[in-house]
């Protein structure tokens, strides 16, 4: 029976006893209004600072002046009353943005800031004499902390030696590590430019405070208050600027920009809603250095990709693209990524099931210990549920147990952390797996239980995009997504690659366009990777590159959208053959037949066709068509650098006579 | 074309949780803020600070007194009466009262005469045949005496002026008769001869000025002794004048009648007689009072207690309790000062005694201690102080 046959290949946590309901995730939010909270908060704490200078006014007047000593006590005591007042207000503020210490820490700046431009406004309505400090102050600040950001370095949390780096770098000291990658602070003169304007502002207030006495504007007894005011106001402008002249850490390590594109035009939008659809995914360095060029690929649901390709093709960076592009630290990130309709760049704090799950090749762990970070602190039913993933992977009971036993993830092993992770990734269901390089740190019992459990997954309609090199898991893929230097030069079967990979062919997909020599080129050099094979790729890539004219030459479909060419390339003795296939490729013979007799009678610096030169070139083109296809097969001669190498090494030895 | 690029910073989440913080610190300041200052409203600070003021015995008691040259006919009180302010107490003589206001006149109108005659620079005639009186006569012998005084001296410089004159004619012709050796100190002579008598004759008109001046202050001082006189004469006209219109003598204000005199009714006294006096009843034999600034005075209350003490004063005791009595305003723009009354406390029989048989006008300084005030008080005092000097 069917349904007995099925039964063992699906997911045990799938159809066990636990609920199959998905838990509530929700993004990381921030609170709102945490502006006007903090500026709640910093007024009442700067308003009991302030009460604390006028409490002066009182020991001036009444104890100094009238000589009641017993309102010294008093006066003393009453002074708790505005210190507790800022006690009360920093405990409820750091209770109210519990956990978002540093919006907190720059709120309160920002809001002692307008608490210091409130008092030298009710100052500057008293006497506008009185107000010159502040705005002298606040002037100040800002030129200072401006002029330190541009012109002075930002100090590092830890400014190592040459020699101590061979003892941190060879793994010995990981707190060395951590300081040395820790975020820079601002300038180190900053700190003292603030107490030395402090303390000017200080002076400045007595001065002006005293000569207004003197001129009998104000009570003598005003003079001390009035210093203590300008005093914190200016420390509070300068800690403002300061904190301007600073990156907010809510941006650091975050992408420059992200651009989400508009949905591409489709044929079938019903199936969009169910597929992964990535279009025109771009991602450029700052400077503009393309990381990933235009990738665009469509994925149904159920299907298992793999993608491959050569070191620093980029696989990594799209699956960081697709799943978080605004981790993708000062790059800049475009193109439209939808799974079943939604975009998946989209972030929002309200609940919803988890769409896609990355698994990096490192461990994503918190404190919390093993079950905790197993279960993603959701409780025991997604406990129960993630427990049993992870039974469906690592199989014996003691690795499971000690697994969620584990007080801190980090002590776990390897291949236990990365069990963990999958785990976790499988029990949270989500309609996208993003996994990259699952066999770093995994035992291959691991992996083989992970292929098993990504075609279960499969069969209940979840995406998996899988970055390996392992073989036994590229084979369990359906189709295969083949990289190279960003660009995705083919997609297609696995069982195509393969059955094309091991004749010794391989092949490039692009658009039809003239914009993409460039990336035809860099695959073609990729195919000469001998030093002194220079010449052979500048004569294939000159081919190629006509080839390529040929085949935007075609006849247009009046498609709007560009169509995809293919290019397939592969080694001979002494030669190569490169061959164009395109749908429109259509050359007639006597097309042929003349570019052979204008490539024949060619002399230097004439202007000739594509096609003639591709003739010029090579050994032997020969065109024709097959399953609709029509192609046209370059035959080049090549040679092996490293005999010539020998040839010229034999040359140059002395002859022995 | 317009490319949306995405909010990079975390969603927005509502967190009720957080209001509920602020209003915790709010709370819970304002609960703080409260308890201190219900704290300090009601706690008392003995003020360490003291003001001078001035004391002031007053007397208790009114004396009823009977105008001079008048007199009664019938006494309607005893010793010992109780009488209310205005009540009638004696009946006056009125045929003497007019007999009286008749000499008055007579004594005005001699005193106007005798004013016009020193007023009169002119000399009187020599014998007007005229019954003068004798304070008339009198200013008539003077100005004649004056008179006389300035001719003499007069009379005398012209003799000296003649003299001069003389001398130095017959020294000069004695010289044209002598040799020329002889006639140049005869010269000489004659010019001191004629210095030294025109010194005698300055000297005689200064004599003469100095009389002059001496004369005419001599009048002025007539003058104004004559104006003094009167302007007596004519209040005591006129005083004499609303008693004859309604002659009872009335008590000034109300107490007991004490010390009755029993005076003969035929004769008037030349000088004002007390009949009797009035013991009022009032409690204060004295005043008590200090200055203190507007703002410092709305710190006080009546009936705040006080202490003070009295400097000088011969009592049992000079420290006193006391109590607020009045507090009076004085502001005007310039200072804004408050007069307060105070109110002793006397415990000690024998210091209310002294102070109440105190003479009259009787006048110490005195050091008030200012009561205990408030700490709220205190505060918005020194505050108002603060506020007023912007």
């Amino acid at each position: 029976m069917s349904h007995d046959r099925a039964l063992p290949d699906l997911p045990l946590d799938a159809i066990g006893t636990v609920s199959n309901e998905p838990s509530a995730f929700r993004d990381r939010t921030v609170p709102m209004w945490t502006h006007g909270v903090s500026f709640l908060f910093s007024f009442g704490g700067g308003i009991c600072l302030l009460a604390v200078a006028i409490f002066v006014v009182f020991f001036y007047e009444l104890v100094a002046q009238e000589g009641q000593r017993i309102l010294a006590v008093l006066l003393a005591l009453g002074t708790v009353v505005p210190i507790l007042g800022i006690l009360i207000f920093d405990v409820g503020h750091a209770r109210a943005l519990s956990g978002y210490r540093h919006i907190r820490k720059r709120n309160a700046v920002t809001g002692q800031a307008l608490v210091a431009v409130l008092a030298g406004g009710v100052f500057g309505f008293l006497h506008p004499l009185m107000a010159a400090p502040f705005v002298i102050g606040g002037v100040l600040s800002w030129l200072l902390c401006s002029m330190a950001a541009r012109w002075t370095r930002r100090e590092p949390m830890w400014e190592f030696l040459p020699q101590e780096a061979a003892s941190f770098l060879s793994g010995r000291d990981q707190r060395a590590i951590d300081l040395a990658n820790a975020a820079r602070g601002d300038s180190a003169v900053l700190e003292g430019l603030q107490k030395v304007l402090s303390l000017g502002a200080l002076i400045a207030g007595f001065a002006v405070a005293s000569w207004l006495s003197a001129n009998e504007v104000i009570n003598i007894a005003a003079i001390a208050t009035i210093a203590l005011v300008t005093y914190w106001s200016v420390d509070a402008f300068f800690a403002y600027f300061r904190q301007r002249s600073v990156a907010d850490p809510e941006r650091f390590g975050r992408a420059e920009e992200v651009v989400l594109l508009p949905p591409p035009y489709s044929a079938d939008p019903e199936g969009d809603n169910t597929a992964l659809v990535v279009h025109h995914l771009s991602v450029r360095t700052a400077n503009g250095a393309s990381l990933l060029s235009d990738v665009s690929f469509r994925v149904e649901p159920g299907e298992v990709i793999g993608l491959s390709g050569d070191s620093f093709s980029g696989k990594s960076l799209l699956m960081q693209a697709l799943h978080a592009p605004h981790d993708l630290t000062g790059l800049q990130v475009e193109g439209y990524v939808a799974l079943q309709g939604a975009s998946l760049w989209g972030r929002t704090g309200k609940d919803r099931p988890v769409q896609s799950v990355m698994v990096p090749p490192g461990t994503l762990a918190v404190p919390g210990g093993g079950a905790a970070n197993l279960s993603c602190f959701c409780g025991d039913a997604h406990l129960d549920r993630a427990r049993k993933a992870l039974q469906s992977l690592v199989f014996t009971a003691d690795t499971v147990s000690r697994i969620l036993n584990a007080s801190d993830v980090r002590h776990l092993s390897r291949t236990e952390q990365k069990a963990l992770s999958l785990a976790r990734a499988l029990a949270l269901r989500p309609g996208l797996f993003l996994i990259d390089r699952p066999e770093d740190g995994a035992s291959e019992s691991l992996l083989a239980a992970l292929g098993d459990r990504l075609r279960s997954e499969a069969r209940l309609g979840h995406t998996t995009l899988l970055a390996t090199e392992n073989r036994q898991l590229l084979e369990r893929c359906d189709r295969l997504l083949m990289m190279q230097n960003g660009r995705v030069i083919e997609f297609a079967s696995t069982a195509e690659i393969r059955a094309r990979l091991s004749s010794g062919w391989s092949r490039f997909v692009t658009t039809r366009e003239l914009d993409n020599e460039e990336a035809l080129d860099a695959w073609l050099c990729s195919q000469f990777r001998r030093d002194g094979d220079e010449g052979n790729r500048r004569a294939v890539c000159m081919v190629a590159n006509e080839m390529l004219a040929v085949a935007c030459q075609a006849p247009s479909d009046n498609n709007l959208h560009a169509d995809d060419v293919s290019f397939e390339f592969k080694h001979f003795v002494g030669q190569c053959q490169l061959r164009l296939i395109d749908p429109r490729l259509a050359l007639s013979s006597g097309a042929m037949q003349k570019a052979r007799v204008a490539a024949d009678t060619s002399v230097e610096g004439e202007r000739l066709s594509p096609l003639a030169k591709i003739m010029r070139d090579s050994l032997e083109v020969e065109t024709g068509g097959e399953e609709g296809h029509g192609y046209l097969q370059v035959t080049m001669k090549t040679y092996d650098p490293r005999l010539q190498e020998n040839r010229k090494g034999h040359a140059d030895a002395p002859s022995q006579t | 074309m317009h490319r949306p690029k995405l909010d990079l910073h975390p969603p927005r989440s509502l967190n009720p949780l957080q209001w509920m913080w602020v209003l915790w610190a709010l709370l819970a300041t304002s609960l703080l803020v409260i308890s201190a200052w219900a704290f300090a409203a009601r706690f008392p600070v003995q003020s360490a600070r003291s003001v001078v003021g001035s004391f002031e015995s007053q007397t208790p008691s009114v004396d009823v007194v009977l105008p001079a040259g008048v007199t009664l006919t019938e006494v309607l009180i005893i010793d010992g009466d109780q009488v209310v302010a205005g009540q009638k107490l004696a009946r006056l003589d009125q045929i003497a009262l007019h007999e009286l206001l008749h000499r008055l006149r007579a004594d005005l109108a001699e005193n106007a005469a005798e004013s016009t005659c020193w007023r009169d620079p002119s000399l009187p005639p020599a014998s007007s045949g005229e019954a003068l009186s004798t304070a008339l006569q009198s200013c008539h012998n003077a100005k004649r005496h004056q008179q006389l005084a300035r001719e003499q001296l007069m009379h005398r410089r012209f003799s000296l002026q003649r003299e001069t004159a003389l001398a130095v004619r017959e020294l000069v012709l004695r010289a044209k008769n002598t040799p020329a050796s002889v006639q140049k100190i005869l010269m000489l002579r004659a010019a001191v001869e004629r210095e030294t008598l025109n010194s005698v004759v300055r000297d005689v008109e200064f004599e003469l000025a100095d009389l002059i001046q001496s004369q005419e202050a001599s009048r002025l001082q007539q003058l104004t002794a004559l104006e003094a006189d009167s302007a007596a004469l004519h209040t005591r006209l006129l005083s004499l004048e609303e008693i004859a219109a309604d002659p009872w003598l009335y008590a000034p204000q109300g107490g007991r009648i004490e010390r009755l005199r029993r005076l003969p009714d035929t004769a008037g006294r030349a000088w004002n007689v007390t009949l009797a006096q009035i013991q009022t009843d009032a409690p204060n034999t004295y005043q008590a009072r200090f200055v203190i600034p507007m703002s410092e005075a709305d710190t006080l209350h009546v009936g705040d207690p006080l202490f003070v003490t009295l400097a000088g004063i011969p009592v049992p005791q000079n420290r006193f309790p006391a109590r607020v009595q009045t507090i009076k305003s004085m502001g005007t723009n310039a200072s804004n000062t408050s007069e307060v009354l105070v109110r002793l406390s006397t415990p000690n029989q024998q210091t209310q005694d002294a102070l109440r048989t105190l003479p009259a006008g009787t006048r110490s300084s005195m050091q008030v201690d200012l009561p205990a005030q408030q700490l709220g008080s205190l505060l918005s005092a020194a505050t108002d102080r603060l506020t007023q000097s912007f």
